[in-house]
């Protein structure tokens, strides 16, 4: 059993800034936790806390009931996967995975076996012998979760494991630690940059900014349900859509490429005549064939397109349709001098259109994500 | 004439190693060939001697004067090597990777401490070490040994502390080390080429010192080698002992070379490689 309860943490820096305000959330026993967040969003430092690296300001890390703050970190039993993988040089790799149980004073012959069982799990048994110079970075990343699962720790902690693989190395390692996670059972707490990976390792997901928690759930809450502009901008790759907009007569939301009524599932009392941020995913727009019956359609004319195989993005220009507005779209709006609205779509791979094409381009109202202009909180629908 | 360091220069380039060589080593082998002539063919002028003999040899080790000297030199020379090293390591730990109040006073204040003029100091410490009993002792010369190789151990360690990354130790205290383990296990180790390269400068320093050692001592109770070999007498006192001095200056530097030798493998940098990514 190893539940975790971080409890109104928070984390004062020397030079006065707060790296971590006020952070409360439980990680479940066994469960695969995610912080993520962008750089400098206090991630990193909530984990240096949780393992006993960092001191706590403010607030309570308690394991199993138990307040740790002052446990000194070689008794919390965690176990922790650096980004850097931090292998000791001078050691080779079995001496690398065996020095915790080493420390640990466990018999030579436990050490030998479970040093063993850890290469058998991790496909290290060929290079025990080696030093951490003469391996690549995949396999330094595998030495560094041995030494991390010999000990079997209460608490599995990873700190941008993938981080310093390349692209598909780091799909294939994402795999195994979700692989391996699930097959040893520990809670895990797993930091990262990247939203894919949140999305795809985590049980649940705590999204940070600026040392604060901007919302936690499944990454399919997070997906569905963000809480405020930002979750919805982190979550989703390539981003969401945001478009400013006003409610104008009969809840009708006036948007660059034209009215759409509003989705009655939105709290409409709130939001008479009031200005907001339209979030609409690319993966929400469709040809008009394929969207769902009265979705609005409009015309428009792509900038670029990225074509990946499976998918393919159109960076695209809404084209004013109502009389008298001017013919060509452009990329800098000529009142404003603001750069003009371009909108990131997902389209069938196989469509035949490339830059300076104009197209019609319907989206699901009813997936639409409405924020506040001000504070950037979601107005949420009613389910 | 100067040297070259590419190793593919050809002729030129061996030439000039070859002269750089000579240049250097002349001296040296002037001395052995000096230790090796027999008293009468001394004074013959000949580069190498025509027959070989250790009289000198044996004359030195004869005198109980140059085996004491020896003795207080070993003894003078290790003490302080182990003391300088001692305090060093953790002087140039806390320098990189405490945060504390005068850091960069300290850091600063060694460097000035090894420019101060040795000769200054002689004076006032010769009588400061009548009153204070330790004239003619060994912690006599260990003490102004110390003063002067620490700062030299000091930032020598320091720039080998500053490659460490530091996430090895948190490595460390994670994987259920205490500090003081974490220092040992995994910091020490790295940093063994500068441990073991400033130990041979500092041993050098303390081996070669002629100013103090002369100043601070009068007897064998303290008196070290370099000062023994310059108060070395011939048979009248008007007769140098050359052959003498010769003999008690190739045996002072066999330690030295030895302590080169066995450690320089070891002063190999780039322990550190591979510890994270790269």
């Amino acid at each position: 059993m190893a539940e975790i309860v971080i409890d109104h943490v928070s984390k004062r820096f020397a030079g006065g800034g707060w790296a971590v305000r006020k952070v409360t959330f439980t990680v479940k026993d066994g469960e695969f936790f995610i912080l993520v967040g962008p750089s400098g969003c206090g991630k990193s430092t909530l984990l240096h806390m949780i393992v006993g690296l960092e001191d706590i300001t403010e607030g309570e890390i308690r394991l199993d009931g138990q307040r740790i703050n002052e446990l000194d970190p070689k008794d919390r039993n965690m176990a922790m996967v650096f980004q850097s993988y931090a292998l000791y040089p001078h050691m080779t790799v079995r001496e690398n995975i065996a020095f915790p149980l080493r420390l640990a004073k466990l018999p030579r012959s436990e050490i030998k076996r479970r040093v063993d069982e850890a290469a058998g799990i991790l496909q290290l048994g060929a290079l025990l012998d080696r030093k951490p110079s003469d391996l690549s970075g995949g396999q330094r990343q595998r030495v560094a979760m041995g030494r991390a699962i010999v000990r079997r720790p209460q608490v599995f902690l990873l700190d941008e494991p993938l981080s310093n693989l390349d692209a598909r190395l780091r799909v294939q390692m994402r795999t195994e630690i979700a692989a391996l996670q699930r097959r040893l059972g520990i809670t895990t707490i797993y930091v990262t940059h990247d939203q894919t990976e949140a999305m795809v390792l985590g049980d649940r997901v705590a999204l940070l900014r600026s040392g604060e928690v901007q919302q936690i759930g499944t990454p399919k809450q997070l997906y569905e349900t963000p809480r405020n502009e930002f979750v919805a901008g982190f979550i989703g790759s390539p981003a969401m859509n945001f478009l400013h907009a006003e409610i104008g007569d009969d809840n009708l939301l006036l948007l660059p490429m034209g009215p759409c009524p509003l989705p009655a599932s939105f709290p409409l009392d709130r939001l008479d005549h009031r200005n907001v941020v339209v979030g609409i995913r690319p993966e929400h727009f469709h040809l008009p064939g394929a969207a769902p019956p009265a979705s609005p359609v409009f015309s428009a004319e792509i900038i670029l397109a990225e074509w990946l195989g499976a998918d393919l993005y159109l960076h695209v220009q809404p084209v004013p349709s109502h009389p008298g507005a001017r013919e060509a779209p452009l990329l800098i709006e000529p009142e404003t001098g603001k750069p003009g609205v371009v909108l990131i779509v997902r389209v069938p791979p196989d469509l035949r259109l490339g830059r300076g094409d104009r197209m019609e381009l319907a989206y699901d109202a009813a997936k639409i994500h409405l924020f506040d202009a001000d504070t950037g909180e979601s107005f949420l629908r009613n389910h | 004439m100067r040297m070259r360091l590419k190793g593919t220069d050809g002729l030129p380039g061996a030439l000039g190693s070859l002269l750089a060589v000579a240049y250097a080593l002349l001296p040296v082998i002037w001395i052995v060939s000096l230790s090796l002539k027999p008293s009468r063919e001394l004074g013959n002028g000949r580069f190498l001697p025509e027959t070989f003999s250790l009289e000198h040899y044996r004359a030195v080790f004869t005198d109980p004067q140059f085996p004491a000297a020896i003795l207080n030199s070993l003894g003078i020379a290790s003490i302080t090597t182990a003391l300088s090293i001692l305090i060093a390591v953790f002087a140039a730990y806390a320098i990189v990777r405490l945060d504390f109040r005068g850091k960069q006073w300290i850091f600063y204040g060694t460097l000035a401490v090894a420019m101060f003029p040795q000769v200054s100091v002689v004076g006032p410490l010769f009588e400061l070490w009548r009153t204070l009993r330790l004239f003619d002792t060994w912690p006599g010369l260990i003490l102004p040994y110390l003063s002067f190789t620490l700062p030299l151990a000091v930032w020598t360690l320091t720039a080998f502390f500053r490659e460490v990354p530091w996430e090895l130790e948190k490595a460390a205290r994670v994987d259920g080390a205490t500090p003081s383990q974490a220092f040992r296990l995994v910091i020490l180790p790295l940093v063994a080429p500068g441990i073991f390269a400033s130990a041979i400068l500092v041993f050098i320093f303390a081996w070669n010192d002629f100013l103090f050692a002369a100043s601070l001592t009068s007897t064998d109770r303290a008196r070290t080698v370099p000062v023994a070999i310059a108060f070395f007498t011939g048979s009248s006192q008007f007769e140098l002992p050359v052959g003498s001095i010769a003999a008690a200056s190739v045996v002072v530097t066999i330690p030295v070379i030895a302590l080169v030798l066995m450690f320089q493998r070891r002063i190999i940098a780039g322990l550190t490689a591979g510890a994270v990514k790269g």
